[in-house]
């Protein structure tokens, strides 16, 4: 068996010598499944850091179902995933708002009859992830995320936590379930920075390198993102508390 | 800003439509945006539901 | 074999279907491919090119795409187009780049002190997008044609309460504080502001201007239309209140065809009470003594080189003599170039309106009836632009040619071929063109127009006689631009109506005997 040594790692990978199973590998990323059930991933980009990755220099040609081992033995934190409440700068207002047209597109436009229950997008829509996936998760994150007085609907989330495992892929549904637990990736924390600053070259690249991610992954996810700002935007939210909302 | 500030204080411009423009501004150090817009093509319907979610007349 | 293929509701900027069908031309066994939005003045030239579209029914929301090859080879050939219009092959392809918005809402987030919008969208859609801009406190420079007289009316009447200035519709050329919007040359800031309604026009006087040393501070468009009485004369009037208010020209210009009666009293009495010189160039007006506070003149270089005077505190009159003389001179010499060409008409070939205009009336002066898409009088319109007949003169910015093209200033292709054609005519004695450099223009205009001369199969070839209207600031580089037009045996002059004076003088001089 392989065994693996990536050099910097996500503060939510715990485990430091572990067996995993190869569930796809492509140029850039290794995504990996845990006994825990859990999906991690090896990255070659620092630009891919996410919820439990580290970053390794190349990984050598697997297929699905192989197994490796990955050594985190001493090997330091490089990204940190948790999301982080701030302001959302309001001056932004109407850059966000035109990722909700990305829903007008053709491959997207049957995600529109759900924005205001994403829920109902659970499995839908095109995409290796599907784009509804890629909608809540980004909708959940914005609501993770944008500090203010909207009220949060945590039922809605622990249903949708509920329904994943029946509705999604396995792949998929940990992106979502990271989400719904508070975690980012590391585009969406420069995308959430951005926002919470000033600086107008900072936001557009770092919607660029969304944007740009995945056929639609991204833009389905800015979508996601946008109605999670609004939404945000225009209710109360109580305080998050380990990761449940109340 | 009027058409006083603008000869007063030099173009900073929002191009919408033909990129080079744009791209001729910028070798020009002058400040601005490129828009890359597309004609809505849902048609007006969906154009209406997504302008409800907004709550509002951006667009 | 020449076929087409529409596809419903696909929208894409000329740019990109010029370069795609750039990219399909290389292709072994492509003779030609055309990509382009389905447009009335698209499939009439689709059409003359024999590519079969009569039956089709297509709106200018259409996309239609037109490519000779052999019948095997089109599946793949269309399956190409397709990919290269999803993923540009001249593109980058690194995910990390900077997001463009998509919105002007989005834009004003990414540049609050944004002061001014430049649009340049298909005309159904920009008057929507130019309104939104006023809404917005931002001037607008509308690039676009086809915006109806209603709708500029209402956008000029909407700027003039808040303030604002709207450059247009079809305004192609503006220059703020010497930044240069959309086609125009590189020149100097200097003591003079320009109201314009014609964008070559603009370009022609800032050339000649730049030639004699003097700079312009501003020179602001208000599209072809604002003299009607119907609009007023609202954008000019703002504009050149607007310049009376700035310390630091001291010589305001107007340019453009003469506007109304009651609009025209309105410009020459700002222009009059402005406290500073003044010059007008109503182009087709016959010469008018010059009054208090206002100097008219009747061509683009005459206006430049009086004004030059004014800014030097010489003597415009003078100024004008030593111009006649070498008027004179021009014509002289092109007679006696004449005298030996074979063939007998004179054919212009123009990419910019105004200097077509100029040149035609020049045209006329020397040869009687001038012919053409946008002629000096209603009768001598061409039944069929892409047949011209005697002497005639095309403009190839014109509508017919542009909605939902390339301008002919952006992509010379088309305005070339129709060179080789004319040119190609053993009725042709002479061959007029501009080439007009700066920002916006083509790269390497002449590069299209040489081989098209260098092309051309006809034992005693017509003269060819151009103006570049540039600049040495210009990206393309003048002097290569002169060079590459002499080698090929191309005649320059220093203005377009020099150029004007020795084609048509050229013509003339054959007629006599």
């Amino acid at each position: 068996m392989i065994s693996l040594y990536p050099s910097g790692k996500s503060s939510d990978w715990k485990k430091d010598r572990k067996v995993f199973t190869v569930h796809s590998a492509y140029s850039s990323v290794l995504n990996l499944a845990g006994e825990d059930g859990r999906r991690y991933s090896l990255i070659t980009d620092g630009h891919d850091f996410q919820p439990r990755s580290a970053l390794i220099e190349a990984f050598p040609d697997l297929k699905a179902s192989e197994s490796v081992s990955v050594i985190l033995e001493d090997v330091g934190i490089s990204y940190d995933p948790t999301i982080v409440r701030e302001k959302v700068n309001p001056l932004w207002r109407g850059l966000w708002l035109e990722w909700l047209d990305f829903l007008e597109e053709d491959m997207l436009c049957c995600l529109l009859p759900f924005v205001a229950d994403p829920g109902q997008m659970l499995g839908l829509g095109p995409g290796s992830t599907p784009a509804g996936d890629d909608f809540i998760a980004g909708f959940a994150t914005a609501l993770g995320w944008s500090e203010s007085e909207a009220s949060w609907n945590s039922g809605e989330f622990t249903a949708i936590l509920e329904r994943v495992d029946s509705c999604t892929t396995w792949f998929s549904g940990e992106m979502v379930k990271d989400a719904v637990d508070g975690m980012i990736w590391l585009r969406g924390q420069q995308l959430c920075k951005a926002l919470a600053g000033g600086s107008s070259s900072e936001a557009l690249t770092a919607v660029g390198q969304i944007y740009g991610s995945g056929h639609l992954s991204g833009r389905a996810w800015l979508a996601g993102f946008s109605a999670g700002l609004e939404r945000s935007l225009s209710h109360s939210v109580p305080k998050r508390n380990g990761g449940q909302f109340s | 800003m009027s058409l006083k500030s603008l000869l007063n204080n030099g173009p900073k411009v929002i191009n919408i439509g033909m990129e080079r423009f744009y791209s001729d501004l910028r070798e020009q150090e002058v400040e601005t945006v490129m828009v890359d817009w597309k004609p809505p093509l849902g048609g007006k319907e969906l154009l209406g539901k997504l302008r409800k979610i907004r709550g509002d007349s951006v667009g | 074999m020449k076929r087409v293929e529409v596809f419903r509701g696909e929208y894409y900027d000329s740019v990109t279907l010029m370069l795609v069908a750039k990219e399909l031309k290389k292709i072994e066994g492509v003779a030609d491919a055309t990509l382009n939005m389905a447009t009335q003045a698209n499939l009439h030239i689709m059409a003359y090119a024999s590519f079969p579209v009569d039956s089709i029914a297509a709106s200018p929301d259409d996309l239609i795409i037109g490519i000779d090859c052999s019948d095997d080879l089109w599946p793949s050939v269309l399956e190409k187009a397709k990919t290269y219009l999803v993923s540009p092959p001249w593109k980058s392809r690194e995910v990390s780049t900077e997001y463009n918005p998509k919105s002007l809402e989005g834009a004003l987030s990414v540049l609050p002190e944004a002061n001014l919008a430049l649009i340049s969208l298909p005309g159904r859609y920009a008057a929507a997008q130019a309104s939104r801009a006023l809404e917005r406190g931002l001037n607008v420079m509308l690039y676009s044609d086809n915006v109806s007289l209603e709708e500029e009316i209402r956008l000029k009447t909407l700027a003039k309460e808040k303030g604002l200035l709207v450059m247009g519709p079809d305004c192609g050329t503006a220059v703020i504080s010497g930044k240069g919007l959309g086609f125009s040359n590189v020149c100097p800031i200097g003591p003079v502001g320009i109201v314009s309604a014609s964008g070559t026009g603009l370009q022609e006087v800032m050339v000649q201007l730049n030639r004699l040393g003097v700079g312009v501070k501003h020179g602001l468009g208000t599209g072809g239309r604002d003299v009607k009485s119907s609009v007023g004369g609202i954008s000019s009037l703002a504009a050149i209140d607007a310049l009376k208010d700035d310390s630091e020209i001291s010589v305001i210009v107007a340019i453009g065809k003469p506007p109304s009666p009651e609009v025209r009293q309105k410009i020459t009495d700002s222009l009059k009470s402005s406290g500073k010189h003044a010059v007008a160039c109503f182009m087709g007006e016959s010469a008018r003594s010059d009054e208090p506070g206002l100097r008219y003149t009747t061509g683009l270089e005459e206006c430049a080189v009086v004004t030059a005077s004014l800014v030097r505190g010489e003597d415009p009159q003078l100024a004008r003599e030593r111009l006649w003389n070498d008027y004179r001179e021009v014509e002289t010499r092109g007679r006696r170039e004449g005298a030996g060409i074979s063939g007998r008409f004179l054919r212009g070939l123009f990419s910019g309106g105004t200097l077509c205009y100029e040149a035609a009336q020049v045209a006329g002066e020397l040869l009687g009836e001038v012919y053409g898409n946008a002629p000096l009088r209603e009768e001598l319109k061409l039944p069929d632009s892409l047949d011209p007949i005697e002497n005639s003169f095309i403009d190839y910015g014109e509508d017919e040619f542009t909605q939902g093209r390339l301008h002919p200033m952006i992509d010379p292709s088309f305005r070339a071929s129709q060179l080789k054609i004319q040119a190609e005519d053993p009725s042709v004695a002479v061959v007029l063109l501009d080439i007009v450099l700066g920002y916006g223009s083509a790269a390497n205009p002449s590069e299209e127009i040489v081989k098209a001369i260098n092309s051309i199969d006809r034992k005693n070839g017509p003269l060819f006689v151009a103006y570049v209207c540039g600049t040495e600031g210009d990206p393309q580089v003048y002097g290569r631009q002169i060079d590459l037009l002499r080698k090929a045996g191309v005649y320059l002059f220093e203005s377009n109506r020099r150029a004007a004076i020795f084609a048509a003088a050229a013509v003339a001089g054959k007629e006599k005997r």
